[in-house]
């Protein structure tokens, strides 16, 4: 079965916060490196991204017909989504276990299989 | 460069979206199909998933690893799915996502690794 964790969080604004919690989250970053490095040579990650700040996000949408970009994101919330991982595991028993070791916050999606689909 | 977009709408799109008749929501599927199968015969599109709308999150409280359905993202949108496209710029990527043939498309720059 094939998985999304959606990663929670951001470095963007990081080096404005106090010390403490900088290396606090210097020291998550480079455990989130290394679950990607340990999971990626099981052959569990297949794919991922680390996304740019929030203040580098634009979003395109139609209203009435006419097309506008604005500087972004769509989804107004506090919280923002850092990255993603795309995963290939049993369950999601398994994702969950995977995402139990990831140092943050994880949203975890199922994916809809198009690989069968004709897109010719 | 490389870019992620984000397919998003609110949950009424979705519920919208998922609610269309039989025949519509078929060429609804084939023109996000197309949209897909072009741009990555182009070379493109270099990777992308659709979501469903099942959603767990697992979370830190007080050092314990919690787990609840439902998105950790509390807000009225929703993410349907997402494309990894390489666009010679920004300019580009907000060209194929004005060709996007469903709702609101997120364009977010991805953070590249210095080896």
């Amino acid at each position: 079965m094939k998985y999304v964790l959606l990663f929670g969080g951001t470095m963007e604004g990081v080096d404005q916060l106090p010390t403490a919690q900088q290396q606090s989250m210097m020291a998550d970053y480079e455990k989130s490196a290394e679950w990607f490095s340990k999971y990626s040579k099981a052959g569990k990650v297949v794919g991922g991204e680390e996304l740019q700040g929030p203040s580098t996000a634009t979003t395109i949408s139609r209203r009435n017909g006419k097309v506008s970009v604005t500087d972004g994101p769509f989804i107004e919330s506090k919280e923002v989504i850092g990255g993603f991982a795309i995963i290939e595991v049993a369950d999601l028993d398994e994702a969950i276990a995977m995402a139990k070791d990831w140092p943050g916050t994880v949203e975890i999606r199922p994916v809809i299989d198009h690989s069968q689909d004709q897109r010719a | 460069m490389k870019y992620v977009l984000l397919f998003v709408g609110t949950q009424e799109d979705q519920d919208r979206w998922d609610a269309q008749p039989k025949e519509q929501y078929q060429a609804a599927m084939a023109a996000a199909g197309r949209w897909f199968g072009d741009y990555t015969k182009a070379g493109k599109i270099v990777g992308g998933e659709q979501l469903q709308g099942k959603v767990t999150t697992v979370r830190q409280q007080n050092g314990e690893r919690v787990i609840t359905d439902g998105p950790f993202i509390e807000t009225k949108e929703v993410i349907g799915g997402f494309a990894i496209v390489e666009a010679r710029d920004l300019d580009e990527a907000h060209e194929m996502a004005k060709t996007w043939p469903g709702g609101p498309v997120e364009v977010w720059p991805v953070v590249v690794e210095e080896h």
